[in-house]
């Protein structure tokens, strides 16, 4: 009885530093910005030399790389990527518009230009982190469009930079900013998705439960739902949609 | 928001000048004058006594010489009479009137104002104020637009056959003021009465270094005749005084300010007169007259009760009898500048009704309701009756030796001088050799004599009566004064550090609180006091403060229109005499208000007010840095907002301390000079910002590294420098 009282006091004690664990998880947890972004380009000359900047900048100033906006499944409506401007290019870029980009906020200024042949519309899928830099400024991803000649959509984007979606990342879900009518974002949905760190709690919060259901199990058989009701009441709906 | 008011750019500049570096002297010769020199005006005996050709005679140590003279034919253009002012300027010239083209085709010629340049010179004659005809040519008329036309005839009592009188010494201020500039020019100027035919007693001045006629502080006028010689008038520290003969006033000089620049890229000039103001010798209000009282006769219970601050004794005997202008005489008017006597007029008050100087109390003449300056009369009912303190005259006659010292009369034509051992005067006597002698005048019963009569006639010169003395010890008028020029399209509200406003307010209403009269409600008395000026509407629109108190000064502007607007803020010390300028612009659209407060400190340094921290009500919310691939700029869009209770006026002024050194702001409107920390930049927003209001700002920062851009924020408001 004594020994059955000392493994209850164990198991209950693993529950609780794993619950414990979970609860925290959400400030390691970033939720994703996920939308289909579709921009009118019908009134672009069809020919090359259009192109297209992505910008994601580093409110904190030091690189810390905690943000990406992943770019992917890239139409044309009828038109073309072209060959990515490098002069313009900078900071933590990866891939292109052929297939998948990656910007990372690893520097102050991370750009990706790309030229491209306009269509009736550009259309992209964006995947943005949203963790929230410390201190007052937060990271920033914007995009515009430049014309043949070199200028820019107008748009009634309030700095005069003419970018036409702008996402200021200073919450988890942060307002996406579309200062054009020829802009249509739709939310794919925000979702949670594991950090690396979180996943290290996650992994040790399961093994903790694994544990002492074993001793629990030997010592004295638990009911059959109490764990699964306990990690159902620890996991949000939200975060197993995963991405 | 109110406001589309963009940014301000301040443009602050300091200007001190000399006003001897600023102009120098019209002449170029030598001053053959020295301290205590005196000049005197007197003519060559033409028999039967009569007089001939004038002179200026020269009086040093003792010793009588001629330091300009007359040609002797009256045809002559150089010709000129007996003088009948003289007056020594500060270049050590002598400056006098006397009647010219004696001889000509005309009984009364008319008068000129001539001036020596030094001894043996040349008259020059500086102007011509033709009697019952226009001599010419080289007689030159004065013409001053507006005040003298070509075509008009001066009248004379005729028997002096002066068309012009009263001349005095002025030590001239004429501020200076240019966009960025304030300075002060001093000068001569020679200031006179004239009578022109159809107009009245005109008083005129000749700028001696710029060579011009103009209207000068206007005397009192002819108190019934066409005597103008009955004119006296005289400067000091900036105010003139004045008698017709039966009272006296004293006006507080206009301050001339010359103003030229250029708004939009538009030229303009401007002449403007500001301050002024009179007050004369109340009167009694029975008598009909200022009551004198000499200090050295006895007074008695009035009978009337206490009344505090009014004096319940009176003189002995009121009325006329023992006073010593009531219904004669005053004569001249002089200021003692060297040996303490103060203000003195020559009056008929004094054993025999002969002329004696008089020094009199200013107190009533600076303010006429004071009542200090008052008695109860218990002959007229406790009526509070105004008094003059007047001191033991100064002997103008009754020299012993000679015991025949006997003035003509007290006429401005015997006008005595203010000289470094005190006041002389020009003394007529038919006894006397040659009729005239000059005294020098002291408290007492006798008078020492400077020039005698037989020293005037050795010289071969008679009849004495304007005496001039060096130096002539003029003062010119001191204290600070605030001009403000408005370049539209705004009206401003100036107020001072006790509340007086001066301007026009946000419903268009006017305010000067600077000009007025003061109505003393103990004794009756008013004082006049002109202290503000409003050049009214129009573009710029100038507005001043004489003497203005130090400290800070509330500037509100309000919107009138939609453009540009600069309010330029002077100040001109002019015991110094220098100047200084600041400016402020903004861009203004109807109702939109802003601030334009400075601060003024005892000598007249003056600088736009330093914001206030108000970071503490103040919440800043910075988006992300969004870059421009075509201008290569980062762009930051800040909100701000009233966290506070209370509405916070603008201009509001975000600045950015602590700065990255790989960035610069942009769209800086400035950086920080008043408000610590200095030097970090800022940009500004109209304002006023309500609570719970907010406001957006976007930065644009320049960053050839494109490396992080880092600063603080530090929200200002209120003033005007950052």
């Amino acid at each position: 009885m004594r020994k059955n009282m000392t493994n209850k006091k164990h198991l209950l004690w693993t529950i609780t530093a794993a619950a414990a664990l979970f609860i925290s998880l959400p400030a390691y947890v970033r939720a994703d910005i996920i939308d289909t972004v579709t921009v009118d380009t019908s009134a672009l000359p069809s020919i090359p030399g259009s192109e297209i900047f992505f910008f994601l900048t580093d409110g904190s100033g030091t690189g810390d790389g905690n943000n990406t906006a992943t770019l992917s499944s890239f139409g044309f409506g009828g038109g073309s990527a072209g060959t990515v401007d490098l002069s313009n290019t900078t900071g933590g870029v990866t891939g292109d518009m052929t297939s998948t980009a990656s910007l990372t906020d690893s520097s102050f200024t991370n750009v990706l230009a790309q030229f491209f042949t306009a269509g009736s519309a550009i259309s992209f899928n964006l995947d943005l982190t949203t963790n929230v830099d410390a201190g007052p400024t937060p990271d920033q991803f914007s995009f515009a469009i430049l014309d043949p000649n070199g200028n820019p959509i107008p748009t009634t984007d309030p700095t005069g930079d003419d970018n036409l979606l702008v996402i200021n990342i200073n919450s988890s879900n942060p307002a996406v900013v579309s200062y054009s009518d020829l802009v249509t974002v739709t939310p794919v949905g925000a979702v949670a998705t594991p950090e690396p760190r979180a996943n290290v709690f996650l992994v040790a919060a399961l093994f903790l439960l694994a544990r002492a259901s074993r001793r629990a199990r030997h010592q004295q058989p638990a009911t059959s739902n109490q764990l699964p009701v306990t990690l159902k009441t620890l996991v949000s709906p939200n975060q197993n949609s995963g991405s | 928001m109110p406001l589309n008011e963009s940014f301000r750019i301040r443009i602050v500049s300091f200007a001190l000048v000399s006003a001897l570096g600023l102009l120098g002297s019209s002449s170029a010769h030598a001053n053959d004058l020295q301290s205590g020199d005196l000049l005197i005006g007197a003519a060559v005996p033409f028999g039967f006594g009569s007089l001939g050709n004038g002179a200026i005679l020269l009086v040093r140590n003792g010793a009588v010489s001629v330091f300009c003279e007359s040609p002797s034919n009256g045809a002559n253009p150089g010709y000129f009479a007996d003088p009948i002012g003289v007056i020594a300027d500060s270049a050590g010239r002598a400056v006098f009137l006397a009647e010219v083209g004696v001889g000509l085709p005309s009984f009364a010629p008319g008068t000129a104002l001539l001036r020596c340049d030094g001894i043996g010179a040349t008259a020059e004659m500086l102007g011509y104020f033709p009697g019952t005809l226009t001599l010419g040519p080289g007689y030159p008329v004065v013409v001053i637009p507006g005040v003298l036309s070509s075509g008009l005839t001066y009248q004379s009592n005729g028997a002096e056959a002066a068309t012009a009188s009263a001349l005095h010494l002025i030590g001239l201020h004429t501020i200076s003021l240019t966009d960025l500039f304030a300075g002060v020019k001093t000068q001569d100027a020679y200031s006179l009465v004239v009578n022109p035919q159809g107009i009245g007693a005109t008083s005129i001045r000749y700028r001696a270094t710029d060579q011009i006629w103009e209207a000068d502080t206007q005397v009192m006028s002819l108190n019934g005749g066409i005597d103008v010689t009955a004119i006296d008038a005289i400067s000091h520290s900036g105010a003139t005084y004045s008698t017709n003969g039966t009272n006296m006033e004293k006006v507080q000089d206009p301050l001339t300010v010359e103003a030229s620049g250029t708004i939009l890229g538009v030229s303009f000039s401007a002449t403007l007169n500001l301050f002024g103001s009179a007050n004369s010798f109340p009167s009694d209000p029975i008598y009909g007259f200022t009551v004198e009282y000499d200090l050295a006769d006895p007074q008695s219970p009035s009978g009337c009760l206490p009344a505090p601050p009014l004096d319940n004794s009176m003189p002995v005997n009121t009325g006329g009898l023992l006073v010593p202008f009531n219904g004669g005489t005053m004569g001249s008017v002089m200021y003692d500048e060297f040996t303490g006597y103060g203000l003195i007029i020559t009056t008929d008050y004094g054993p025999s009704q002969g002329p004696w100087l008089t020094n009199i109390s200013e107190a009533l003449l600076d303010n006429p309701g004071d009542p200090t300056q008052y008695f109860q009369d218990g002959n007229i009912g406790c009526l509070a009756v105004p008094f003059v303190p007047v001191t033991v005259p100064l002997p103008y006659f009754g020299v012993d030796p000679p015991p025949t010292g006997f003035a003509a009369d007290a006429g401005a034509s015997y006008k005595p001088a203010s000289s470094i051992n005190g006041p002389v005067g020009a003394q007529f006597s038919s006894t006397l050799p040659g009729g005239t002698q000059v005294v020098g005048l002291v408290t007492g019963t006798n008078a020492s004599i400077v020039v005698s009569g037989t020293q005037l006639t050795n010289a071969g010169f008679a009849g004495a009566h304007g005496v001039g003395a060096y130096p002539n010890g003029v003062s010119a008028g001191t204290g600070l004064t605030v001009v403000l020029r408005v370049d539209s399209p705004v009206n401003i509200l100036i107020t001072d550090p006790n509340g007086k406003k001066l301007g026009v307010d946000s419903l268009g209403n006017a305010h000067n609180d600077f000009t007025g009269t003061i109505v003393n409600s103990i004794t009756g008395g008013s004082e006049n006091f002109n202290n503000g000026f409003d050049s009214g509407p129009g573009e710029p629109r100038f507005f001043g403060i004489k003497n203005p108190v130090p400290g800070t000064y509330s500037v509100q502007s309000i919107g009138t229109g939609s453009g540009p607007y600069t309010v330029h803020v002077y100040s001109v010390n002019l015991a110094n005499p220098t100047g200084q300028a600041i400016s402020t612009s903004g861009t203004a659209s109807v109702g939109s208000p802003g601030s334009e407060s400075f601060t003024l400190d005892s000598v007249g340094n003056i600088g736009f007010t330093c914001s206030i921290n108000v970071s503490a009500e103040i919440g800043v919310i910075r988006s992300g840095y969004s870059y421009s691939i075509v201008t290569k700029r980062y762009a930051q869009i800040v909100t701000l907002t009233n966290n506070g209770t209370s509405s916070i006026a603008g201009p509001i002024s975000l600045a950015l301390d602590d700065l990255s050194s790989n960035a610069s702001l942009f769209n800086s409107a400035g950086t920080t000079a008043c408000a610590a920390p200095l030097g970090s930049p800022y940009v500004t927003l109209p304002g006023p910002l309500a609570p719970g209001a907010s406001a957006t700002v976007v930065l644009q920062f320049t960053d050839p590294t494109k490396t992080g851009i880092t600063y603080t924020t530090r929200v200002l408001a209120g003033g005007v420098s950052q």
